[in-house]
Formats: C-alpha cells, structure tokens, sequence
C-alpha cells in the first residue's frame, strides 16, 4: 500500500551562531512498507525518530533523501500543488489533545474544514457529514457548536480522530494517540481505533513508545532505535523471542502485573 | 508554551478586564471621548467656527464654560469638534499599521526563510529613523492634510505589531492543530486567516490600542507645530499652538486642550495594559 | 508503629465555578521503610495529598478543610511555619514529575544540591561539595566530580530525575515523596530510576510514597497500595491482595485497561471504562464511580458508599461488594 524505501533526514543544529552547526541524523535509511488493511506498530523512545517519520510521511517535513511509493507513485517528487490530491489519502491523529485542535474553531468547523476545502460537501450535506463522524468516534452531534476547551482529554482525542476521517483516507498515521491520556481513557480510545480501522477498513501505522500497547493493537512491530529500524517482525514474534538486544531491553523494561 | 490566547475564551478575557479597576476607568474615558466626537453636532454648544468679536478672550463663565479665543470661539465646542480629528486620525492611521503590521508579520512568521529575512531587515530599517522627524520631513514634502498624516503616521508605525504577529506565527506553526491542517491539504492562505491569525492577533490589537494613544499625541504635536490638521478647522493641537502665544494672558487656551491629550492618552494606555494583563493573567508580575 | 499517619485528610480549593473537594476524607499510614503506593488518574487528588503533607497547597485558593498529618508523633497541620520549613527537604523530601521544571536552570547540579545541604546542616563548603560528589555517585550519575559543575540543561532526562533525587537524599530524609518519579521517562530509563529507588530505600531506611498512575510499577516494588477516584481512596489493601482479588470496579476497570500481551489474541478489546469522572466542582450525589460503574444499583446514587474493610486488611468503599 505504502512502501517507504532508503527514506533520510538530517537536522542541523546549531547551538550558537558562532559554532560550526553539527548534524543530527533523525532518520536514517529508513525501509518500511504499510500492507493494505493492516495496523502496522512502530515503537522507540523519545529521540527514536520515530514522529519525524510519521511528518516526512506527510511531507509536513521534506526528506533528504529516499522515495515513498505510493499507488504506483513516488509522492515525494510530486510537488506541494500536486500532492495536494494525496493528502486525502493519509491523514493524521497526534499525541497532544490539548495543542492538536485550533482553540478558536468549533468542533464542527474543526471536522468540516477538510471535506470544505476539497469539496467533498458543503452547507446541509457537511452539516450532516459532521454529524456523522462525531457519532463514529463517540461523540453527539450536539458537539459541533462547542469549542474545544470544553471536552476533555479523551473527547478532544476523539474530536482528532473524527477530524482525520472527515477526509476519508486509506492511511491513518496514530502518532502516539493515547499517550497523553489517562489509563482509563487510552483503552477507550484504542478501542475506538481498533474499531474504526475494522468498520473503515484502514491501514495504519500506529507510533508509541509503549510495547505494552503497540503489541495489543498491531500485527506488525518496528523497533526504531536512533533513527533506524532495527527489528521488525510480528507482534507476536516481538513479545516470544526478540532479536534485537534493543527490543529485549525494551520488552523487560516493561511494568508487568501479575497474572 | 505562553500562548495567550488559550487561557479562556473571550469571557474569560472580559472577566478579568472587568475585575481590574483602571482598565476600566481607562474605557469609561476613552466611551467618553468616542461619544463627544459621535455627538459632537448636538452637544457642542456654540458651532465651533463661529466668531465672535464682542467675547475675544473670555476666561471661562457660564456661557462659555472653557473660555473663548482670540477670534471669540467657544473653546468647548471646539475641542468637542476636535476630538473628532483626534479620534479619526488616530483610528485610521493605527487601522494601517495594524493591517501592514498582521500582514507583513504573518508573511515573515509563517514563511520564514528568505521571506522573514527580507520583511524583518525592512522592519529593522524602518525603526532606525526616529519616526516623528520623518513624519515631518514627508508632511513638509507633502500638503499637511488630514489624510496625509493619517497615512503617514500608519506608515511608520506598524513595525512593533510586524513584530508581535512575526512572534505569535512563530511559535503557533509548529503546534499540532497547524500540522493537522496542512496535512488536510488546506491551502495556506486559509492556515493563515483561520488557524494562525485568530490565535495571533490578540497582542498586536493590544499593542494597537496603545498606539492610538501614541498616534492622538502625534496628531497634537503635528498640529501644534502647524503642520497638522489646518485651521479653522479646530484640533487639540491647534488650539493649544494658539494658547502658546497667549499664554500670560489666557491660560485656559493652554490648559484645556493639554488635560484633554494627557487624559485621552491615559485612557487608552490604561485600557490596553488593562488588556494586556487580561489576556494573559501569567504576565503579570 | 507508623512512621506517617495521615488521617481523615480533606483539602478543598475555591474556584469561580464553585467549591472543589480535591481530596475528601483520606487516611493512611506509612510504616518505616516501607513504600506506600497511591495510584489514581488524573484529578484524583493524589498529588494534592502528597502536597498537603508538606503543606505546599496554595492557599487561597487551597484549604485543608479537616483531618490531621502525624508524622513522629507531631501534627504537622499544627506546626508553625517554621518549624515545617525544618521538616521539608531534612526529614521529608520530595521528587517530581518533570526534573527540568523542579531544577532551577540558572544553578549548576553542585549548587542545588549543596544549598540544600547547607540550609539545614552546618557544614563548610568544601564538606558540602564532598556530600555533594558522594550523593552524586550513590545515585549513579557517572563522573560525579564534573556533573557537581553541570546545568540542569546539560543533563539527560533520566540523569536529571538522578540528580533530583540526589537533592531529596542530601539531608537524609525520613520519607521521600516521589509524585510519578518516572511518568516523563523512557521505559528504559524509568526501570532504571525505580531500581534506583529501591535501591536507595533499603540503604538509606527511608520509606517512600510512590505516586503513579501506572498500576504496573506499582505491582512490582510496593507493599501497600491504595486507590484514589475522584477524591476519594476506593480500596486500599496490600498490592499482593490487589492483583489477586481486586474488589472495587474502579481498580477491576484500571485493571482491564491496560493491554496485556496474549499470543492467541482471544482478547480483541481493552475491557475499559466507559465514561469521565465527574466535574468535583459540581459532584453527584451519591457514589462518585457510580455513572461508570458496571456494579451499579439504584441506591449507588443515593448514598455515598463508606470506606469498609471486606476482608481483613482490604478496605472497598462500593456497596455492592
């Protein structure tokens, strides 16, 4: 469905005007293909690189280097105007439920504003659109006249979902979408996710630092590990017998309750 | 982050202005001052350009509660009349600056690169000129009329909003919801107006309202040196260029139109640091 | 006997839209050199407790309402101020979430840690620089001599959550309070610091009291735990008895919340909780979980359920256990 190949970016950095500024490699040849209907999981740490890849998926960042096949399609030589058909395709739910949704817009402009802008529907067939998506993620349409200050944590979550879906995309990037969130909330929210990729028939890519979690919602695992996939293998595989001594680290640093 | 605009929707904002007492003795002038120049018609007493040669120089009485000039007009009417020139000229020319400022700083914060250094360095030149020489060097070039200092007061005054907006675009560009927009496909144009301009705008609308203030005195001091607002038509500039000359003999001439600038001024600083601290209750120290 | 005796503790803050009870009638004991475990969400009043204990609620808008903190046999809610300032930092010490906001950026680690040490000991600069270095190695920062000169910027977060515990052992505390020591850590990062913690406990003598939302960390190093909802402790009992039978459906909900790995995938859904807690400022009459609770009977919204021991050792506060 997605097939990201050799895929690079380097940040500069530059402490002080004076210094010579030093790179940093956030993303390092990077290889990694979605398959069509699956929750592929892609775990690491704070640092791994692993949301710079989920923006250069996106092309919110451009790439040094590598391509991303999409439907026949390398998107990353496609231009800004060009690509703007694409963005449909695959869409976005971050981690900040506070910082993800615009203050001075209504939930409902907030959902409608992407099937607005590609005309996909507007005045009462919007109205209705809107109303839909929010009863999908859980939310009454009343919704739609409230602002966001109003919800909480796990709403807004929702209201970022609804908002990613309102354009019908193939791909759903979940850029650690329960991390925020209190324990009670994240299960709500995952099984939200897990339903919705079953009824939309989505592929996914689902970034966490979480084992705990990557592991219950995905069929495939990626360890990233400064700014490199290090392993990738089945969630199953992953939990019985790590390969890499980074994932072994990681799978028993893990809080584990008793049976 | 400090965002400011996030604490609270404008309720909240209101609340607080509502809560702090100068802030709203500063509005109670500055409603004051908008009513007398709205209602100047029907509540001035005498037509401000009427002379009268039998009441030259009278010290305020009944009739005349503020005095007369030297030319026997009514100097209340005349003021009231002249806060209409105040008024005006300080709205417009602060309405040019607030739109040169938004725009040129929502192109420099949200573009960057090339784009912010070219709009920056011009803003960055523009301060360099202490702006109230050039205000006269352009005013004695051009005819000192009532739109030219409006223009040219807006002109050299929209850099610190430039600034302002610059900051707020800067730091709202990479938060998640401005992604998410971009992600969506949504053209820039709109990403500006409808995510980052209604987040951004609040500082540089306070930073206007105490540049209304900055803009009456400059009007005055136009006036005062004759190259503002032309007589007969009456300003407080003016009117105070003629109590300069009289000063020994009719003191009211100077004292009147110089309270009206000093309390009009406080007013709209009062109200805009009202606003300020309202905005952002965290700024406060 | 207990070290710290917390008992029928209530803190109340006033907001514009009303009163709100972030802490409702709350007791529980610290024995010496054990490790307590307050779990709860967010909201749930866990940190305003741990902050009551040091009495750092500001006030207004905060107000302990009722209740009493004996620690040593001393009440500290009637201790006069300054006679408190003694206690906090020497005797109980505390660690937060995020280090970066709990270090002052300006000061090296060395300063912080040897203004500590010189605010309540009388000791000369250069012994303090000595404790300094020794506390910087017992807490495993490598190099311990350079890091006394590092800002807090310069350090990493796991090192910096180091160094802040450093801080909190400089005077040899009684109780280390560490409110979610670990929750803005990598996972790596975070087993270190709790081993590090234990670690710490048995060398030192010190009891802790871990506060975390994670009912993971709190399984594997705590003895006691207790439960808070809203306020309110819900069951509070030993951790072994927890996992075994837990009583209340808030901590059977918590439970069923967090995704366990099972390789024949039976289980396709997280069994959560559905729902939000309530708004404390306008509570519900009745039992506080009740709108989310899967146990509930007409009278849950009636009647607040009290605190009962249903076993021996296991306090449930639910009617219908």
């Amino acid at each position: 469905m997605l097939d990201i190949r050799n895929l690079r970016k380097t940040f500069l950095l530059r402490s002080n005007f004076f210094e010579r500024p030093s790179e940093l490699v956030a993303v390092n040849n990077v290889s990694l293909s979605l398959q069509k209907g699956e929750i592929l999981g892609l775990v690491g740490e704070s640092g791994s690189g692993k949301s710079t890849l989920a923006r250069l998926i996106l092309r919110l960042l451009e790439p040094d280097g590598g391509e991303i096949d999409y439907q026949g399609q390398d998107i990353l030589k496609l231009s800004q105007k060009a690509f703007r058909p694409f963005r449909k395709e695959i869409q976005i739910v971050f981690q900040d439920p506070y910082a993800s949704l615009n203050p001075r817009m209504t939930v409902g402009e907030i959902v409608g504003e992407g099937p607005k802008v590609h005309k996909m529907a507007r005045g009462k067939e919007l109205k209705d659109r809107v109303a839909e998506l929010l009863q999908q993620v859980g939310l009454r349409p009343e919704a739609a006249q409230r602002y966001p200050h109003e919800f909480s944590g796990g709403q807004r979550q929702r209201i970022g979902i609804a908002r990613a879906l309102s354009v019908n995309p193939k791909i759903l990037i979940a850029d650690e979408p329960v991390s925020a969130l209190d324990v009670s909330i994240q299960a709500q929210i995952l099984n939200l996710l897990l339903d919705l990729q079953e009824k939309l028939d989505l592929t996914m890519l689902f970034i966490a630092h979480d084992l705990r979690v990557v592991e219950f919602v995905c069929d495939r695992v990626a360890v990233m590990y400064r700014g490199e996939i290090v392993e990738l293998e089945t969630a199953e595989q992953i939990y019985k017998s790590p390969q890499h001594p980074y994932t072994q680290k990681l799978l028993s640093a893990i809080p584990k309750l008793p049976k | 982050m400090t965002n400011m605009t996030e604490i609270g929707g404008f309720k909240a904002f209101w609340r607080r202005l509502r809560k702090n007492r100068l802030a709203m003795t500063g509005s109670g002038i500055v409603l004051l001052l908008v009513l007398a120049a709205l209602l100047a018609p029907w509540i001035a007493p005498y037509d401000p350009t009427e002379i009268d040669i039998d009441q030259i120089m009278m010290p305020p009485t009944l009739q005349h509660p503020l005095g007369t000039d030297m030319l026997g007009r009514d100097v209340l009417s005349r003021m009231i009349y002249g806060s209409r020139v105040s008024l005006q000229v300080s709205f417009i020319a602060v309405g040019i600056a607030l739109m040169i400022g938004v725009i040129f700083g929502s192109l420099a914060g949200y573009y960057g690169g090339k784009t912010d250094t070219v709009v920056m360095r011009f803003v960055d030149l523009m301060l360099c000129f202490p702006s109230f020489f050039l205000i006269l060097s352009v005013i004695a070039f051009l005819e000192p009329s009532l739109l030219n200092i409006m223009i040219v007061i807006g002109l050299t005054s929209w850099m610190g909003m430039a600034r302002l907006v610059r900051a707020e675009f800067l730091s709202l560009k990479e938060r998640e919801f401005v992604l998410a927009a971009k992600a969506q496909g949504i053209p820039d144009r709109r990403i500006i107006v409808r995510h980052l301009l209604p987040n951004a705008i609040a500082p540089a609308v306070v930073s206007a309202i105490l540049g209304i203030g900055a803009a009456i005195l400059t009007e005055s001091a136009l006036s005062f040196l004759g190259l503002g607002v032309q007589p007969p038509i009456p300003s407080w500039g003016n009117i105070l260029t003629a109590g300069k000359d009289n000063i020994e003999i009719a003191w009211w001439l100077s004292l009147f139109p110089g309270l009206a600038i000093l309390i009009t001024i406080l007013g709209y600083n009062l109200l805009g640091e009202g606003a300020r601290d309202a905005l952002d209750p965290r700024l406060k120290l | 006997m207990s070290l710290l005796q917390i008992k029928n503790l209530s803190v109340q803050f006033d907001t514009p839209q009303g009163i709100l009870k972030a802490v409702d009638d709350v007791s529980f004991e610290l024995d010496k050199g054990e490790t307590l475990g307050l779990v709860g969400e967010s909201g749930c009043g866990k940190t305003v407790t741990s902050l009551s204990i040091l009495r750092l609620i500001p006030s207004p808008p905060g107000r302990i309402t009722q209740g009493s903190i004996l620690f040593d046999g001393k009440d500290l809610l009637k201790l006069p101020e300054k006679e408190m300032r003694k206690i906090r930092g020497s005797e109980i010490a505390m660690i937060f979430q995020e280090p970066m906001t709990a270090l002052n950026p300006v000061f090296t680690i060395g300063n912080q840690i040897m203004e500590t040490i010189r605010t309540h000991r009388k000791v000369t600069q250069a012994q303090a620089r000595d404790q300094a270095e020794e506390l910087l190695k017992v807490v495993g920062i490598p190099e311990p001599k350079r890091r006394l000169k590092s800002y807090p910027h310069e350090l990493s977060g796991g090192m910096r959550q180091r160094a802040m515990i450093a801080i909190a052992l400089s005077c040899n505390p009684k109780i280390l309070i560490a409110d979610e020591p670990t929750t803005a850590l990598d996972v790596t990062i975070q087993a270190q610091i709790l081993e590090l913690l234990q670690k710490l406990q048995e060398e030192f003598h010190m009891s802790i009291l871990l506060i975390t939302h994670d009912l993971g960390i709190v399984a594997e190093r705590v003895r006691d735990v207790a439960i808070m909802y809203a306020g309110k402790i819900v069951e509070q009992t030993s951790t072994k008895r927890l996992f075994e039978n837990p009583l209340h459906p808030y901590t059977r909900g918590l439970l069923g919340s967090i995704p366990q790995f099972d390789p024949a995938r039976s289980q396709k859904r997280l069994k959560n909780i559905p729902g939000v807690v309530p708004d404390l400022r306008m509570p519900p009459p009745g039992c506080l979980f009740s709108d989310r609770c899967f146990m509930k009977v007409s009278h849950c919204e009636q009647e607040i359920p009290p605190l009962e021991e249903k076993e021996a050792g296991h306090g449930v506060r639910c009617f219908e256990v």
